[in-house]
């Protein structure tokens, strides 16, 4: 206790000049989460797709027809299956997982005594393969393939969930170009999937979950009894390979097969690909370049805060060396003196951050994450560790004598 | 007991604005000794001081105290020295000025780890000790010369040293009050503490019954 004592003569009378340390260090503890959410959500996509498929990360390709290919199946239905079946015959593949996404509108209101309100909604069927693949990122409920009472079981995302949770059942219209209904399909949900997931199948066949939370997924397992006809299947493929084989050269081979019918790349591709996209272009701005310069904002900022502040105090601290006070220990208590103010700040940084930013409608923030954090820990203690290297530097080259002359 | 040999001090050595502080100093100090340090301004009072509170390093010479060569010790235990053995009274008080007279008679008790209760229980009991009990609760800056003087003396003395050294401790204060703190120095000599004290008061220096004199960094008895 006696520490916390001594610490507080440390720290200013003024109030405001302490306070206005806090302050700072709380925007900044804001700015520098905000700009490293993109990378922890890259972190956290790829480590979910590490945890789905373990070593197995490294034996993906994935297929992407071209953009031709696509619109013909969209457009006009056009059915790519023979092709998809012959690249998925390669000898190294193990596993070809399928998906087709249609858009189908899901009544959300009744409307009084007229028809319900309809909201537009992704409807993903997957191969049984990828469907699987699912139930380690439910955060509630299970996947089922085999129809409930005479109902299509659906899992379906966390912002679905708040119109449907488990076991509730629903109408989905698949709706044409020219918003026709299609088909009509019974559903009954049976998982909710975790707020951010991974789904190695949908639209674009990207590896990565649409990072939009609002965005409504209902995936299903196909083909099943109750679907009316035969899937169109996308012309994508995610291709596992077995163990043994080599994921470069097999998409060397299958690109150089299917050289004109659109792009295969492997999982390191794919992701590298991912990861200058983000440092450059992503929403317009430089993550990269701002992430590196608001880092040195904060450790220059917060660090040269904590120095100006040591030097300030040169003649307390040569009062308490006087009274036999030694130097390390006056470090430990000039440390404890600037985290009675740095702690709270940053504590009230981390949980104002997801309100702020929210509020600054920065639309891929997802949330505060345990990566965040360590990384908000790591620059903080890079500072203090910063401003604790100077303080010695500037401490040991000068004598008490003359910081107490020195002082004030 | 203390022993200096051959003390030397030199600021800014190596430096055009060299400055030899002391020059070949030597002096031994008694257990119980009452012992004046008078001398011109700028002849190297205050770093003999200094050099004696373990607070700056001799550029050359021994000191022994008790005798045992400290010049090459630690930091930390010359820390501890100055936290047990040492009383000590700077020139301009060294006080912290926002802080209470109470908080600052505690601090070297609160540095040693005394609790906090415990502190202020011998802080009170040095400010009766010297009748300034009253001043307990006032803040430093709110204090008379006179009075930061004596609360700095308190502090010299709260955690009962074996010698103090203080720099003009009647620097600030008018003849009668020199004269009231001088009865407390007997009074603390009488009860065993030794005393080193600079001044250029010809009363306070013949009150002592050592004089020592220095001129131009070398001293003489
Ligand atoms: N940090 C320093 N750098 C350079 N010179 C210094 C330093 N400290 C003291 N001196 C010089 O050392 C000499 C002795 O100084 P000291 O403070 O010991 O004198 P003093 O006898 O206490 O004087 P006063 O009676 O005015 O207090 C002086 O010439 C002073 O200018
Ligand atoms: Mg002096």
């Amino acid at each position: 206790m006696n520490a916390f004592r001594l610490a507080r003569l440390l720290l200013s009378k003024k109030l405001l000049k302490e306070l206005l340390l806090g302050v700072q260090i709380f925007f900044m503890t804001v700015f520098i989460l905000m700009v490293i959410v993109p990378f922890e959500n890259f972190y956290t996509d790829y480590s979910n797709l590490q945890r789905i498929f373990g070593e197995k990360t490294s034996h993906l390709v994935q297929y992407n027809a071209t953009a031709t290919m696509q619109q013909n199946h969209l457009m006009n239905n056009t059915n790519y299956d023979d092709l998809l079946d012959e690249i998925a015959a390669n000898d190294a593949v193990q596993t070809a997982y399928r998906s087709c996404e249609v858009l189908a509108n899901v009544p959300y209101a009744s409307g009084a005594g007229s028809e319900p309100l309809k909201i537009q909604t992704n409807f993903i069927f997957d191969s049984p393969e990828l469907f699987a693949l699912l139930s380690s990122q439910l955060q509630q409920g299970e996947i089922v393939t085999e129809p409930v009472d005479n109902a299509l079981p659906v899992v379906v995302s966390s912002h679905f969930a708040k119109l449907y949770d488990i076991g509730k059942v629903f109408t989905a219209e698949s709706v044409g170009l020219h918003h026709e209904i299609v088909s009509q399909i019974n559903c009954v949900v049976t998982g909710v999937l975790k707020e951010r997931f991974v789904h190695v199948g949908a639209s674009d066949l990207s590896f990565q979950a649409n990072p939009n939370e609002e965005a409504l997924y209902v995936f299903a397992c196909a083909p099943s009894a109750l679907l009316p006809e035969k899937i169109g299947w996308m012309p994508a493929l995610l291709l596992e390979l077995k163990p043994d084989t080599n994921a470069e050269q097999t998409r060397d081979a299958l690109c150089e097969q299917f050289s004109s019918l659109g792009t295969f790349q492997t999982t390191s591709d794919f992701y590298s690909e991912q990861f200058d996209y983000m440092i450059t272009v992503q929403g317009g701005a430089w993550n990269g370049l701002m992430l590196f310069l608001f880092a040195l904002v904060y450790i220059f900022g917060f660090g040269g805060y904590i120095v100006v502040n040591t030097l300030q105090k040169r003649k307390v601290f040569s009062i308490l060396m006087i009274n036999g006070m030694y130097f390390s220990k006056m470090l430990c208590l000039n440390l404890l003196s600037s985290l009675l103010i740095t702690i709270p700040a940053t504590v009230l940084g981390i949980l104002a951050a997801p309100y702020l930013i929210r509020k600054l409608a920065y639309t891929t923030f997802t949330g505060i994450t345990p990566g965040t954090i360590v990384c908000i820990l790591l620059l903080f203690v890079g500072s203090v560790l910063f401003s604790i290297a100077t303080t010695i530097v500037q401490w040991r080259r000068t004598s008490i004598r003359e910081l107490y002359t020195q002082g004030e | 007991m203390i022993r200096l040999n051959q003390i030397e001090k030199i600021y800014q050595k190596a430096k055009p604005n060299e400055v030899t502080a002391l020059k070949k100093v030597s002096l031994t100090i008694h257990d119980g000794d009452l012992i004046a340090i008078t001398g011109p301004s700028g002849s190297g009072k205050t770093t003999l001081l200094h050099i004696l509170a373990c607070l700056e390093k001799p550029d050359a010479g021994e000191y022994l105290l008790n005798g045992q060569n400290i010049t090459e010790l630690p930091d930390r235990q010359k820390a501890d020295l100055r936290n047990s053995y040492f009383g000590i009274v700077l020139q301009d008080f060294g006080l912290l000025e926002e802080e209470s007279v109470l908080l600052n008679i505690c601090l070297p008790l609160l540095i040693g780890k005394t609790r906090y209760k415990e502190a202020k229980k011998a802080a009170i009991s040095t400010l009766e000790h010297m009748g300034i009990p009253s001043l307990a609760s006032k803040k430093v800056n709110q204090l008379s010369g006179g009075q930061k003087q004596r609360v700095a003396i308190a502090r010299a003395i709260v955690h009962k040293p074996q010698i103090i050294l203080a720099d003009e401790p009647t620097g600030a204060l008018d003849s009668a009050n020199t004269e009231e703190l001088l009865q407390l120095i007997r009074k603390l000599n009488e009860e065993g503490i030794t005393f080193l004290i600079v001044t250029h008061n010809p009363i306070v220096a013949d009150f002592c019954t050592r004089q020592l004199h220095i001129i131009d960094g070398k001293l003489s008895e």
